[in-house]
């Protein structure tokens, strides 16, 4: 079975055929040899018993009337069946009559006694048959047969049967030879296929299938699991580019933090600079924290909301612009009266944005809360973040206080706030409108 | 073998059975004696041609002066011999006029007496014997003779054929055959 194992499927499938019929043809003819061998047997002892009996019936005459020459006569009528080797007759005494032998020699008088009748002994067929006539005992005759004749012709017989078994191998052998390609040769093609697949790592590669048996069964199947493997390799290596896009996108991410905290701390740094400059007293220094807390804490959120967000590089403004708000509200002291009205479209910017913009609102929202309303005057502030073009977007900033005072220019205002609006828009690469018309308004346009 | 054994059996139990009568019969007489009991172990008479008595005994007739030169009677006797399974009897004869049907006929070796013997035996089933040269071919149906010093005997194919007497073809086989019947 070890050998069959390395053996190819061709092969393989040869050999099982070969010793099935080697097997099972030895089998039926083992079996007619020994029933050929049986009968020629039983032919053999029922020919010379026939003869015997024939020969032995007419010798009752010699015997009844001791006529030597007679029986040797009748007995000579044996001698003409070429496996007699010698005849012997016996009185009913059982005593030696008269024999004849092929040899000429009279070798033997005794009676045969322990010679059963039909027995195959020493290379001879013994014979013993009585002589009856009329239920009358007269005698036995007795035949030694030689079995060289016998076994030549089964010598023979074999010979020709081996001579048939190896050609019934041989033609087995090349009739097998030339069928085993109907269940060996789709195999062989399919794992052909295979190892093509294997060397080339193709899976497109398909297996042509025709009919419809078991080996297009299993074509039909490899088809499949072929499919199956290329959506599956597809949809991993989307997977796994979607990854390497995703963690380039967070090493970049990760410079850009840096850098933007850096870029903050200086922002930070400058913003404390320039109050530094302008804090005279210790009210002016008391109200300096609470806008740098009010500024820092804008670009807080900003980051807050990226590290919330799934997505790391984009803020969606109108969380973060309520939220925003609803912080300043909750922190500053003037805007008790004041309500806010947001209206926001879904839109998403950028950190290097969002940040600015941020920061703009939260000057115009704490300046409105300031100085728009004083005297505990009611009033209501508006926040609009709008997409105009493809790639601008505009911010509105309005209150319905009242209005800033018309020689306040922002870009030559002294005022930190206004100062830091003309800067960022300017940093936004933007434009800034001003309105003084029943409040004031603030429209910021810059590019995203 | 066994033949000459019994022969010798017979003339030894002869002996003590009736010396006087025995001593004078020849080893012949006996051999061709112990024969003619042989002889009926192949033939087959009918059974609706004889007598009575035939049913129950087998008949042997004698002719004046039995051929064999010996006493078959005492022998037979002597050896309580039955044939067919029958008791042997003995019936004699004088005349041609006084045959009368029997089994076995032993023939005298008259020559003029022949003829008219086998003028009643024709068509009869009655088993002739003889022992004379030549009485085989004249009609007998068994006639013993002597060959290399061996009691032989010679059958009349033709005449057995006419007696309506079935004979087995063992008994052709072992005797010399004169007038052959030509189908």
């Amino acid at each position: 079975m070890n050998l069959l194992q390395n053996l190819s499927l061709k092969f393989k499938m040869i050999a099982i055929i070969l010793l099935i019929t080697f097997l099972v043809t030895g089998a039926g003819l083992v079996f007619i040899i020994k029933y050929e061998i049986e009968t020629s047997k039983t032919q053999l002892v029922n020919n010379l018993l026939s003869n015997t009996n024939l020969v032995g019936e007419i010798c009752v005459s010699p015997l009844s009337f001791n006529d030597h020459t007679g029986a040797r006569n009748l007995l000579l009528k044996l001698l003409t069946i070429p496996e007699i080797v010698d005849c012997r007759l016996y009185d009913e005494q059982g005593k030696f009559f008269t024999m004849i032998s092929r040899a000429g020699k009279l070798d033997s008088i005794v009676y045969p006694v322990s010679e059963k009748s039909g027995e195959f002994n020493d290379g001879y067929l013994h014979i013993t048959h009585s002589i009856k006539y009329n239920d009358v005992n007269y005698g036995d005759i007795y035949i030694r047969a030689s079995l060289d004749k016998h076994y030549s012709k089964i010598r023979n017989y074999l010979m020709k049967i081996v001579f048939v078994f190896f050609g019934m191998l041989i033609f087995t052998y090349f009739l097998a030879n030339k069928f085993q390609e109907i269940i060996s040769k789709p195999i062989l093609y399919l794992a052909d296929v295979t190892k093509r697949i294997s060397e080339k790592q193709d899976y497109s590669i398909q297996v042509s299938t025709k009919g419809s048996d078991e080996i297009a069964v299993l074509y039909n199947g490899f088809n499949n699991m072929l499919a199956q493997i290329q959506i599956r390799s597809a949809e991993r290596d989307k997977a796994e580019e979607h990854i390497k896009q995703d963690l380039k996108e967070k090493e970049v991410m990760l410079k850009e933090i840096h850098h933007r905290v850096k870029n903050n701390l200086n922002i930070i740094t400058s913003l404390l600079n320039l109050q530094a400059a302008k804090i005279t007293s210790a009210n002016d220094a008391i109200s300096a924290f609470e806008d740098s807390r009010n500024r820092i804490f804008s670009m807080a959120m900003v980051h807050e909301q990226l590290y919330q967000s799934n997505n790391f590089s984009k803020i969606e403004m109108k969380h973060y612009i309520e939220t925003l708000s609803s912080k300043l509200i909750q922190t500053n002291i003037h805007n008790k009266f004041t309500h806010l009205n947001i209206d926001i479209s879904n839109i998403y910017l950028n950190i290097t944005t969002a940040i600015p913009c941020g920061l703009i609102l939260n000057e115009l929202i704490t300046n409105a809360f300031k100085y728009a309303f004083p005297d505990n005057r009611k009033g209501e502030i508006w926040i609009t973040l709008t997409k105009v073009k493809k790639d601008y977007t505009t911010l509105v900033v309005k209150d319905n206080g009242i209005g800033l005072p018309e020689h306040l220019n922002p870009e030559t205002s002294e005022t930190l706030g206004l100062q830091l609006v003309s800067i960022l828009t300017e940093q936004l690469e933007g434009t800034l409108e001003i309105e003084r018309d029943s409040g004031t308004l603030f429209r910021i346009q810059f590019p995203v | 073998m066994k033949l000459y054994i019994k022969i010798l059996c017979i003339i030894i139990s002869g002996f003590f059975c009736k010396p006087v009568l025995l001593s004078g019969q020849s080893q012949e007489f006996v051999v061709k004696a112990v024969f003619l009991e042989r002889f009926t172990h192949f033939i087959e008479w009918p059974e609706n041609f004889y007598t009575k008595d035939s049913t129950e005994n087998f008949i042997i007739g004698i002719f004046r002066r039995n051929p064999l030169h010996g006493n078959i009677e005492e022998l037979y006797k002597c050896q309580q011999i039955r044939i067919k399974n029958k008791k042997v009897e003995y019936k004699y004869f004088k005349n041609v006029n006084e045959l009368e049907p029997v089994h076995l006929l032993l023939i005298p070796s008259s020559k003029k007496l022949l003829p008219k013997i086998l003028n009643y035996t024709r068509n009869r089933p009655i088993l002739t014997i003889s022992d004379n040269d030549g009485f085989g071919a004249k009609g007998v149906l068994i006639n013993f003779f002597i060959e290399t010093g061996k009691v032989r005997f010679e059958i009349n194919e033709l005449a057995v054929y006419e007696t309506g007497l079935s004979m087995s073809y063992l008994l052709f086989e072992a005797a010399k055959i004169v007038n052959k019947r030509m189908d």
